[in-house]
C-alpha cells in the first residue's frame, strides 16, 4: 500500500443546524396546517454552524485523533463521517467500509440475552452474520462473560455490560473504524486492553483508525496524527504531539476565573458556577508543593429556591489531561441536604499533594442527583516548589507528578 | 479487492431510495425483525396464545354486532368467517402500517448512533405481521373444515391480496414514519384514523350488504376491493369487480411510491430531527 493513499479525504465539510426553540417551529401537524392556512411565512430560523470549513485527509492505516473542548463540533464531524448526518456543505471521500462506534452496546435490549445481543448489536454496527459466527467465540473471550451467555443482559452488572458491548465493538472489522469517547467506560485493566487492542488493529491489520477523547493520553499515545477543533473550526492539524501542545496551550490562555460566559458545559443548569479561585495559605500565597491550599467555586441558580441534595466534585488534571484525583463532597464530609440557591463551596487541601506545574480543574455538580453543572478545564491551579516531605526535597520532576508520604526501614530497622 | 470509493455529499435531491445498497443491509432487516418476535413472545404472559386469541375475539365482537343485533347474517352459519377473513385481512394492512409507522421513534438511540438505511426499520416490521397472518389462517382453516367450507382454485390468488394490503399498509407507514419525527400529534391521531377505518372498510360485514346509496362511497376505499379479495379467495364468495381491483393495485402502487419518496426525502436529515 502506498504511503500517500489516503482513507478519507474531507473538503471544506460544514454542518448547520437550526436551533430554534419550539415556540418559531411548527413541531405538530396542526401547527403546521394553520401556520400555512394564514399563509406565516416561515418563522425566522436560528442557525448555528457547529463545523465549518473543514479540510483534513487521513492516510490509510494511520491512527487519527481529533480533540478539542465540548461544543467544538467533534460529535458532528463523527456524525458526518459516520453518515448519521449529512453535512450542509463540502464533501468527504471515503475508501473502505466504515465501521462507528459513537457509543458502546447500541441497540442492546436488557429482555435479551448475551448471545442474542452479540448478534444484534453487531448486526446494528454492521456486520455480517458469518462474521459474527466466526468472531463469536473471541468476543465471548475479550469480554470474560462465558457464563452468562443466555442470561437477559438486564441482570449484568453495568461492568459486565459495558465489556460484552465493547468486546463486540471490539472485533469489527471495517477499513475505517470511528470511536467517540468510549474508553471513558469500564474499569481502567479493561480500558487498557481495549486501547491495546485498537493498537493491534492499526498496527497489525492496518486499518484506519480515527479517535476522539478528551483522554490526551490515550489520544497521544494510539495516534500519530490529529486535529484540533474549536468552536467549529480546524485550529491545529499535524503530528499529534504538535496538536495536543496546541490544546494545552489554548486551554491555559482561556484562564478561566470567571465561568460565566463558559459555554461548553453540560448539565440542567439548575445551578451555575460562577466563579473558581485558588490560593495557598497565607495572604496572597502561591499554592506550594506539601502546603495548604483552598479552592474556591462561587454558584449561582436562576430562582432563589433553596437546593437540595447538592453535590460538588473536582477532578485534578495533569500535564496531558490524565486525571490524578479526585475530589467530591460525596466522599468527603457528605452532600449538603441543603443549600442556598446560591453561595461558595470551598475545598480545601491541608498539603498539596503535587509536584511543582500546571494542573487543570474540573467542577462538576449534581442537584438532586441530576448533572447540574460540568465545566471541564474550568481553570488552572499553579503549584510551586515548595517542602511536602518536610526536609526541603523533592523527587526529580519526570517521576511523576503526586507527592504520597511515604516511609522506608531497613531490616525493619528505620534509618538513624 | 481494493476499498470500494465512496462520497459523503450534502443532500441529494434523489426520489427513491438506493436499493442496492439496501440490499447490502438485508441481513438486518431480518435482524430486527428477529428481534421484535423475541420480545413480543418473551414480555407477554399469553405469548402466542394471544396472537390466536385476537382475531378470534375480533371476529366474535363482529359478528355479535354486525350479523347478529345489526341482523346482516344470512343464516349460512358462515358469518364468523366472514368476519375472521376480513379482519385477518385488515389486520395485514393495519399492522404493517402501525409497526412501520413506529418504528422510527421507537428506534431514536440507534438511529442517532450508526448509520444503515432507515428503511431497514420500518421493513422490518413486515415479518412479524406475516407470522401473525400465518397463525390466523391455521386458526381459520380449522374452523373452516369444521364448518365443511370447501375452498376452491381462488385460494391461489390469496397471496396476491396480502401483497397488496401489505404495500398499502407500507407506503402510508413510510409517510406516517416520517411524519410522526417531525410533528408529535401524528402518533396521536393515527389510532383514531385507524379506528374510523375499520368501520369505512367492509371488515366486520360483507360488502353486499351495504345499501346502494353508499355502494360509491365504498368503492372509493381501495380496502374494500382487498376484503372482498380476500373473502372470495377464502370462502369462495362473490369475486370482487374487475374495476375494485384495479384500484386496490392502483392504490397499492401509488401508496409505496409516495411513501417511498416522502421517507428518501425526509431520511437525510433524520438525525438532526429524532
Amino acid at each position: 500500500m502506498s504511503s500517500s493513499q489516503f482513507a478519507l479525504r474531507a473538503r471544506g465539510i460544514g454542518k448547520q443546524y437550526n436551533i430554534s426553540d419550539h415556540t418559531s417551529t411548527a413541531t405538530t401537524m396542526a401547527e403546521a396546517v394553520v401556520d400555512r392556512l394564514r399563509g406565516r411565512a416561515p418563522r425566522d430560523p436560528k442557525t448555528l454552524w457547529a463545523l465549518d470549513d473543514v479540510s483534513f485527509d487521513v492516510e490509510a492505516g494511520a491512527a487519527y485523533g481529533i480533540i478539542g473542548r465540548n461544543g467544538a463540533g467533534k460529535s458532528t464531524l463523527l456524525k458526518i463521517l459516520s453518515r448519521i448526518t449529512r453535512p450542509t456543505r463540502g464533501e468527504v471521500e471515503v475508501r473502505g467500509r466504515v465501521g462507528s462506534l459513537l457509543e458502546v452496546g447500541t441497540g442492546f435490549h436488557p429482555e435479551l440475552t448475551g448471545r442474542e445481543n452479540i448478534f444484534l448489536n453487531g448486526a446494528i454496527l454492521g456486520m455480517r452474520r458469518s462474521e459474527i459466527v466466526r468472531q463469536f467465540d473471541a468476543i465471548v473471550a475479550f469480554a470474560e462473560t462465558e457464563a452468562f451467555l443466555d442470561v437477559p443482559v438486564k441482570r449484568y452488572s453495568s461492568g459486565m455490560y459495558v465489556r460484552l458491548a465493547f468486546a463486540v465493538a471490539a472485533h469489527l472489522e471495517p477499513d475505517i473504524l470511528i470511536v467517540d469517547e468510549v474508553l471513558a467506560v469500564g474499569d481502567a485493566a479493561f480500558q487498557k486492553k481495549c486501547l491495546g487492542k485498537m493498537g493491534d488493529v492499526t498496527r497489525q491489520d492496518g486499518r484506519t483508525v480515527l479517535l476522539v477523547s478528551h483522554n490526551l493520553v490515550a489520544v497521544t499515545g494510539l495516534c500519530s496524527r490529529g486535529m484540533l477543533l474549536d468552536r467549529g473550526r480546524l485550529a491545529a492539524e499535524g503530528p499529534i504531539g504538535d496538536v495536543a501542545q496546541h490544546y494545552l496551550a489554548s486551554l491555559e490562555q482561556a484562564g478561566h476565573v470567571d465561568l460565566r460566559n463558559r459555554a461548553d458545559r453540560s448539565g440542567n443548569g439548575r445551578i451555575r458556577f460562577s466563579t473558581w479561585a485558588v490560593r495557598g495559605d497565607g495572604t496572597d500565597g502561591p499554592v506550594l508543593a506539601g502546603g495548604g491550599a483552598t479552592i474556591s467555586l462561587g454558584y449561582e441558580s436562576a430562582s432563589t429556591e433553596e437546593l437540595r441534595d447538592l453535590h460538588v466534585s473536582i477532578a485534578v488534571h495533569g500535564a496531558l489531561d490524565d486525571q490524578l484525583f479526585h475530589l467530591s463532597t460525596a466522599t468527603v464530609g457528605g452532600d449538603y441536604a441543603s443549600a442556598p440557591a446560591a453561595g461558595t463551596v470551598q475545598c480545601r487541601l491541608p498539603r498539596v499533594p503535587l509536584q511543582p506545574g500546571r494542573y487543570r480543574i474540573t467542577v462538576f455538580a449534581t442537584v438532586q442527583h441530576d448533572i447540574a453543572d460540568w465545566v471541564q478545564h474550568a481553570g488552572v491551579m499553579e503549584v510551586e516548589a515548595g517542602d511536602f516531605f518536610g526536609n526541603g526535597r523533592l523527587p526529580p520532576a519526570d517521576q511523576g507528578p503526586m507527592l504520597v508520604d511515604h516511609a522506608w526501614t531497613l531490616n525493619g530497622a528505620v534509618a538513624p | 479487492m481494493p476499498p470500494q470509493l465512496s462520497t459523503i455529499r450534502p443532500f441529494t435531491s434523489r426520489l427513491l431510495p438506493d436499493f442496492g445498497e439496501l440490499w447490502l443491509y438485508r441481513e438486518l432487516v431480518w435482524t430486527f425483525a428477529a428481534r421484535d418476535l423475541r420480545l413480543r413472545y418473551r414480555q407477554t404472559v399469553l405469548g402466542v396464545l394471544w396472537v390466536v386469541l385476537q382475531p378470534i375475539i375480533a371476529a366474535g365482537v363482529f359478528t355479535v354486532v354486525f350479523g347478529k343485533i345489526a341482523k346482516l347474517d344470512d343464516g349460512d352459519g358462515r358469518y364468523f368467517l366472514l368476519a375472521f377473513a376480513g379482519y385477518a385481512g385488515f389486520q395485514v394492512f393495519q399492522s404493517t402500517l402501525a409497526k412501520a409507522g413506529a418504528s422510527l421513534l421507537a428506534n431514536a438511540p440507534v438511529l442517532t448512533k450508526v448509520y444503515f438505511p432507515r428503511l431497514v426499520l420500518p421493513l422490518s416490521g413486515i415479518l412479524s405481521t406475516l407470522v401473525d397472518l400465518g397463525i390466523a389462517l391455521l386458526v381459520f382453516g380449522g374452523i373452516a373444515l369444521l364448518k365443511g367450507v370447501s375452498i376452491g382454485w381462488p385460494v391461489l390468488l390469496f397471496p396476491l391480496w396480502v401483497l397488496l394490503a401489505l404495500l398499502l399498509g407500507l407506503g402510508a407507514g413510510l409517510i406516517v414514519a416520517a411524519w410522526s419525527v417531525r410533528f408529535r400529534d401524528v402518533q396521536h391521531v393515527l389510532p383514531i384514523v385507524l379506528q374510523l377505518l375499520v368501520y369505512a372498510t367492509p371488515v366486520g360485514y360483507a360488502t353486499a350488504k351495504v345499501p346502494a346509496a353508499f355502494q360509491p362511497y365504498l368503492a372509493l376505499n381501495p380496502l374494500t376491493g382487498l376484503m372482498d379479495g380476500i373473502r372470495w379467495s377464502l370462502l369462495g364468495m362473490q369475486a370482487p369487480s374487475v374495476g375494485a381491483v384495479v384500484w386496490l393495485c392502483i392504490a397499492s402502487t401509488l401508496a409505496v411510491l409516495a411513501g417511498l419518496v416522502v421517507f428518501t426525502r425526509f431520511e437525510q436529515d433524520l438525525a438532526d430531527v429524532i
